[in-house]
């Protein structure tokens, strides 16, 4: 019964590191989509309805869920300190704080967004949030083959390697 | 409705500054505070203050640098320099509590106007100032036969236009030594009674109407038409459109209380604007202020 127990143990550690690593794969593309969503958003606001800031962040905050919501709320929660912080820290704060799964030229884009956000006109800002969508679209689109590629294949890794260690071990 | 206090005044418009130029500012002496009318932040310079003596230097000020510079505007438009493009292109804007930033840089031109500023150069920050009981040595010279008459004030910039014309409408709301009238403001620039809220920031009378954010010439018809008005009310007639609002206001029989920049009554002949106003007869009274010392003077002209 013991022995059982173990073996059982011994497979499913594994095949949950396994599940784990392909359930991040088919996460990641769709945070990048509602991300970029939240950006294009964003930009809509700005151009039409001269949204301020503050005011921005804190509507998006309650219409996400997940990192993305976190990120705005840390955002209009750290827009009371401004004038201690710059915006572009705001920024960067939020951005290294939620757990966006973001990387590569993705993430280069929204940090150079940090530093145009609040700083400059509205078409300034339009066309770095422009360019994040973009980069963040191709990033999604990059994640989706990527988690084709990947995904059964981390699960059927993690299912083996249990049942390999079942089989050396017990 | 809060107390009017002259250094709290000064730490409100010092605290639009980033962190660095803020405490040079916040240590300067409580005396300096309550004279303080302007910090000026030029790039490659320190700080400085324009006190009625003159600009002295901010103690302990480090040169201001174009960040700083950018970030003043950051945090005076909370982050949101979109929402403030039309007032940058004109070279100021108002912030929360009626301070003005007057900006200076390389302009952006767009169709042959002034699209926006950019590489900003320099920063004025004038701080809002409330004077109770500056309007008292004229008032009465404004009125005959008991009613109050169309006045402009006239100054250069700098000499408290708005400041006289703030107290003269809080005195006319509130009966404060003339009898008490319902005032209506065309407050564009936000910074007669710096409204916030709903509420205004200043003392502006408990009979005063105030149309913030609107262009003076439609504030004035919106508040003649909607809010029954004994007095109207608006800040630096600059523009045709403006002039036309007074005239139809004028002739409605409401009483008008404006400013101008100017240097006196020749000044203004000079200028075709107001050439045409005072041929129109328009205004009765001119109020001239100039700069004395610690203080200020002011002269009534009885026009007709």
């Amino acid at each position: 019964m013991l022995r059982l127990a173990g073996a059982l143990l011994l497979a499913i550690g594994p095949a949950m590191i396994g599940f784990h690593a392909a359930d991040r794969l088919r996460r990641r593309p769709r945070r990048l989509r509602e991300l970029a969503a939240a950006l294009e958003q964003m930009e809509r606001e700005i151009a039409y309805r001269l949204t301020p800031l503050p005011e921005l962040f804190s509507s998006l905050s309650q219409e996400y869920s997940g990192p993305v919501g976190e990120l705005f709320a840390c955002c209009a929660r750290d827009m009371d300190g401004l004038g201690q912080r710059s915006m572009a820290q705001i920024w960067r704060g939020a951005l290294s704080g939620a757990a966006l799964d973001v990387e590569g030229r993705g993430l280069r884009a929204l940090e150079e967004l940090g530093e145009v956000l609040g700083r400059y006109d509205g078409e300034a800002v339009r066309s770095a949030l422009k360019r994040a969508c973009a980069e963040l679209s191709i990033a999604a689109d990059e994640a989706e083959r990527e988690w084709e590629r990947k995904g059964r294949m981390n699960q059927v890794l993690g299912l083996t390697a249990g049942a390999l260690l079942v089989i050396l071990l017990v | 409705m809060t107390q009017y206090d002259p250094a709290a005044r000064y730490l409100e418009a010092a605290a639009l500054l980033p962190p660095n130029l803020r405490l040079s500012a916040q240590s300067l002496g409580a005396e300096e505070q309550v004279r303080a009318e302007e910090l000026r932040l030029r790039t490659g310079r320190p700080m400085t203050v324009v006190c009625p003596e003159g600009e002295i230097p901010v103690p302990g000020g480090a040169e201001v640098t174009r960040t700083d510079l950018e970030l003043v505007l950051e945090i005076a438009t909370r982050a949101s320099a979109h929402t403030a493009q039309p007032q940058i292109s004109s070279g100021f804007f108002t912030v929360r509590g009626g301070h003005r930033i007057g900006i200076c840089g390389s302009a952006v031109l767009q169709d042959g106007r002034v699209y926006n500023l950019r590489h900003i150069s320099s920063l004025a920050i004038r701080i809002a100032r409330e004077v109770s009981g500056a309007a008292r040595p004229i008032l009465d010279k404004l009125w005959h036969e008991g009613a109050l008459q169309n006045t402009l004030l006239v100054s250069p910039p700098g000499c408290g236009k708005t400041t006289l014309l703030r107290d003269l409408i809080r005195c006319i709301s509130d009966g404060d030594g003339c009898p008490a009238l319902r005032v209506g403001v065309a407050d564009e620039r936000g910074e007669l009674a710096a409204m916030r809220d709903g509420t205004a920031q200043f003392h502006v009378g408990g009979r005063t109407d105030v149309m913030d954010g609107c262009p003076k010439e439609k504030g004035l018809l919106m508040l003649l038409r909607g809010l029954n008005p004994q007095v109207l009310a608006a800040d630096e007639i600059t523009a045709p459109e403006d002039c036309r609002a007074l005239e139809t206001a004028a002739n409605c029989g409401v009483s008008l209380l404006c400013s101008a920049h100017g240097l006196d009554l020749e000044d203004l002949k000079t200028r075709p604007l107001y050439r045409d106003l005072l041929e129109r007869k328009i205004f009765r009274r001119l109020v001239l202020i100039r700069r004395t010392g610690h203080g200020r003077e002011y002269q009534v002209v009885e026009l007709c």
